[in-house]
C-alpha cells in the first residue's frame, strides 16, 4: 500500500465505505469549509490542519436524477445530491419520485442486494 | 503586402505576399484594365461595409480594417481608386496614414510573440469501424499541416490528447513515431473534454515563449467502434469520485442530469426548456457534411426520446462517436491565419458535490481571456461553446454571460443560436449533432470558428464576415475550463 493509499484508508476508516453504518466529513480549521470527501488537505484552501468526524444525515435534496441507462444494465435507479444540516453536500440513492427542496435523512443501508450505499429515508 | 493580378488560367490570378513593411499595400497588375483588375481584387464575395467605428473592407483573401470616422467614405473610395490606379502598374498606399483603428492598435501593442492558428482540420464524426485512434489521429494531423502548407519536418512542438481506446502513457510520443516526426517538445494531455483548447493554450505558451516554432495539436480515437458502450459509459463515469460516487451507479449523464435538475428547479423551468439547444445544434449540423446527425428535430422530438438520467433524455446527450481533428499553432502568418488574442482557464474542483454552483469556473476562464484580448462579449461574432449535454451549453452560455440566467433554451428557441441570429453557436452541430470523440470533439468547435472566420465554411458560412470568436470548452463535471478568443485580421509576418 502506498502513503497516498494508507491515507486514503484512514480518512475513510470509519465511513461506510469501510463497512461502518456512519456517514463522516471533514472540516478545515484555518478557513471552516466543510466537506464530505476523503480529502486530507483543505479543497478550499488547501490547509493540513483538518478534522474528520461523524455526522448527521439530516438535509434537503438538492438535485435528483432517474438513471434508466446504468452500466451494466437493470432497472431505474434515483440519484440525489442532498445537503446535510451538517454543511457537507453528499450524493446518495433515492426514490425516483424524490424531488428538489425536500427534507431527507440520509442513512447507509445496503440496497440492490450489494453493499452498503447512502440512501435517502424515503428509498423503496 | 504585396498583391499581384494577372490572367491566368480561365480567370484571373491573384497573389499575395506578406512584406517586412506590412504597412504599405502594393497593389500589381500585370497587363490587365482597371475595370478587370477591379473585378479580380473585389471580386466575388467582397465587400465594403461599415463596422464599428470604421470601415470593413472584406474579399476573401484580403481584409483590411480601418478609421475612425463612421460617416467618412474616403476609405472605402480610396480603396476603390486604388484599384483602378493600379491599371498598368503599381499603386502604394500608405496604410500608415489611415486612421488607425482599435483593433489595428490592439495588435500592435501585442508584439513579436503572437500566435496564431494557421491550420484546421477535422474529420467526419460517426460510427465507422476498422479505423484505428491512432489512424484518425494522423488523418486529422495530415490535413491540418497540409491547410497550414507545412510539412511534418517543419513540426517542433506536439501536442495530443488522451484516448480512452488506447489508454497509453505517452499519448504524443506515440503519434509522433507513427507519423516520423521528431519534434523538440512532446506533451500527453489529460483535463477530460477542456483538454483541446487546454492544448491550444499551451501551444500558444509554447511559441510566445519562444520554445517552438510550429507546434501541431492532434487528438482522435475510434470511441464509438473501437470499444463497447458500456466501457465508453465506465471509463466516463470515473470523472467522479471512486468510492463516493461511481458504486451510487451515478454515469456522466447522471452527474450531468443532477445539475440538470438543480437548474430547473432554481429557474422555475422543465425539461422542454433545455430542448431548444438540441434542436438548434441538430438544425446546425445538418448543414456540416461532416456531423453524425443531420436529420431535423423538434422540441417534441427531443421529449420523446428516451430518458438516460432523467431530467436528460437522448437528445439532450451527445453521442459517442469516432473521428479526429488537429490544428497547427505558430506565429500569425499569411491570411488565412486566425489570432489567438485571449486566454483563460479556471480549476475550482473535480468532483459535483464540492462544485460551485454559482461560480463553476467558466466566468472565471471567458473573463480572463476577454481582458486578454482587451475585448468584452458584444464584440465576438460567433461562439463555440462545449454542448456535452443540453444543460452544459445552457450553464456555460449563462455563466460566461452571453444570455441572462435560465434564458438559454428560451433564446434558443427564438432562433438566435443559427446561423443569422445574435449569435451564432456551434455551426456545425457542436457534440450534440457533430458528434464527440472525446477530445478532438472539443477541438471541432476551435475547427469551426476559425473556418467560420476564414470565411470559409461555404453553405454554412454566417453573413457579416464575422471577425472574432469566442471557443470554450469544460473537462469533468464542469471541472476544468479553458476559453479561447480568436481573432482574424490583417497579419504581420
Amino acid at each position: 500500500m502506498t502513503d497516498a493509499e494508507r491515507d486514503v484508508d484512514e480518512l475513510q476508516g470509519g465511513d461506510w465505505t469501510s463497512g461502518r453504518t456512519a456517514l463522516r466529513a471533514s472540516a478545515c480549521r484555518r478557513c471552516g469549509h466543510r466537506w464530505y470527501l476523503p480529502h486530507r488537505l483543505c479543497p478550499a484552501c488547501g490547509a493540513h490542519d483538518t478534522e474528520r468526524f461523524d455526522i448527521d444525515g439530516t438535509g434537503t435534496v438538492a438535485a435528483v436524477t432517474v438513471v434508466h441507462r446504468r452500466s451494466g444494465g437493470g432497472p431505474p435507479i434515483g440519484i440525489a445530491l442532498v445537503d446535510l444540516t451538517a454543511g457537507v453536500r453528499v450524493m446518495a440513492r433515492c426514490s425516483a419520485a424524490a424531488v428538489v427542496g425536500q427534507a431527507t435523512t440520509v442513512r447507509i443501508a445496503a440496497i440492490d442486494g450489494a453493499a452498503q450505499l447512502p440512501v435517502c429515508d424515503e428509498t423503496p | 503586402m504585396h498583391i499581384r493580378v494577372e490572367r491566368g488560367g480561365d480567370g484571373h490570378v491573384v497573389t499575395l505576399e506578406q512584406a517586412a513593411d506590412c504597412s504599405r499595400l502594393e497593389i500589381e497588375a500585370v497587363d490587365l484594365g482597371a475595370a478587370e483588375v477591379t473585378s479580380a481584387v473585389l471580386g466575388a464575395g467582397a465587400a465594403i461595409a461599415l463596422e464599428g467605428d470604421g470601415y470593413l473592407i472584406s474579399v476573401p483573401w484580403l481584409r483590411a480594417h480601418a478609421g475612425p470616422s463612421a460617416d467618412d467614405p474616403a476609405w472605402a473610395d480610396r480603396f476603390a481608386s486604388m484599384v483602378e490606379a493600379a491599371q498598368g502598374g503599381r499603386y502604394l498606399a500608405d496604410l500608415d496614414a489611415l486612421p488607425v483603428g482599435p483593433a489595428r492598435a490592439r495588435r500592435q501593442r501585442r508584439g513579436p510573440g503572437d500566435a496564431a492558428i494557421t491550420g484546421v482540420a477535422l474529420t467526419p464524426f460517426g460510427n465507422f469501424p476498422g479505423v484505428t485512434a491512432i489512424e484518425w489521429q494522423a488523418r486529422a494531423a495530415v490535413a491540418a499541416l497540409a491547410d497550414a502548407n507545412r510539412s511534418p519536418a517543419e513540426i517542433d512542438g506536439l501536442l495530443v490528447g488522451y484516448a480512452t481506446t488506447i489508454g497509453h502513457l505517452m499519448p504524443a510520443n506515440l503519434l509522433a513515431e507513427y507519423l516520423g516526426i521528431h519534434p523538440c517538445v512532446a506533451l500527453g494531455v489529460s483535463v477530460g473534454g477542456a483538454t483541446g483548447l487546454a492544448m491550444l493554450a499551451q501551444a500558444v505558451a509554447l511559441i510566445r515563449a519562444g520554445s517552438a516554432r510550429c507546434v501541431l495539436v492532434v487528438a482522435g480515437e475510434d470511441r464509438a467502434s473501437g470499444q463497447s458502450r458500456e466501457r465508453s459509459l465506465d471509463i466516463l463515469a470515473q470523472v467522479g469520485e471512486r468510492h463516493y460516487e461511481v458504486p451510487l451507479g451515478a454515469t456522466i449523464p447522471a452527474y450531468y442530469a443532477l445539475l440538470a435538475s438543480a437548474y430547473l428547479h432554481r429557474y422555475g423551468l422543465a425539461a422542454a426548456d433545455l430542448a431548444p439547444l438540441a434542436v438548434q445544434m441538430r438544425a446546425n449540423a445538418s448543414g456540416h457534411p461532416g456531423a453524425q446527425f443531420r436529420t431535423p428535430v423538434e422540441v417534441t422530438d427531443v421529449l420523446a426520446s428516451r430518458p438516460i438520467a432523467e431530467p436528460l433524455r437522448l437528445l439532450d446527450c451527445c453521442p459517442v462517436s469516432d473521428g479526429g481533428a488537429a490544428f497547427v499553432v505558430e506565429a500569425p502568418t499569411g491570411p488565412r491565419a486566425v489570432e489567438v488574442v485571449g486566454l483563460g482557464q479556471a480549476h475550482r474542483h473535480q468532483h459535483v458535490s464540492e462544485a460551485d454552483e454559482g461560480d463553476f469556473g467558466a466566468r472565471r476562464s471567458s473573463g480572463a481571456a476577454l481582458a486578454a484580448a482587451s475585448l468584452d462579449l458584444e464584440a465576438i461574432d460567433i461562439a463555440g461553446i462545449y454542448d456535452s449535454f443540453t444543460v452544459t451549453l445552457a450553464l456555460l452560455l449563462e455563466e460566461i454571460g452571453f444570455v441572462p440566467p435560465g434564458k438559454a433554451g428560451a433564446v434558443a428557441r427564438q432562433g438566435e443560436f443559427g446561423a443569422g441570429g445574435i449569435l451564432p453557436l456551434n455551426t456545425h452541430g457542436g457534440l450534440l449533432s457533430y458528434g464527440h470523440s472525446g477530445v478532438a470533439g472539443g477541438m471541432a468547435h476551435v475547427v469551426e470558428v476559425v473556418t467560420q472566420l476564414r470565411g470559409e465554411a461555404g453553405s454554412r458560412q454566417i453573413p457579416g464576415h464575422p471577425r472574432r470568436a469566442l471557443v470554450h470548452a469544460d473537462g469533468g463535471v464542469l471541472s476544468a475550463h479553458v476559453t479561447a478568443v480568436l481573432e482574424r485580421g490583417f497579419h504581420e509576418s
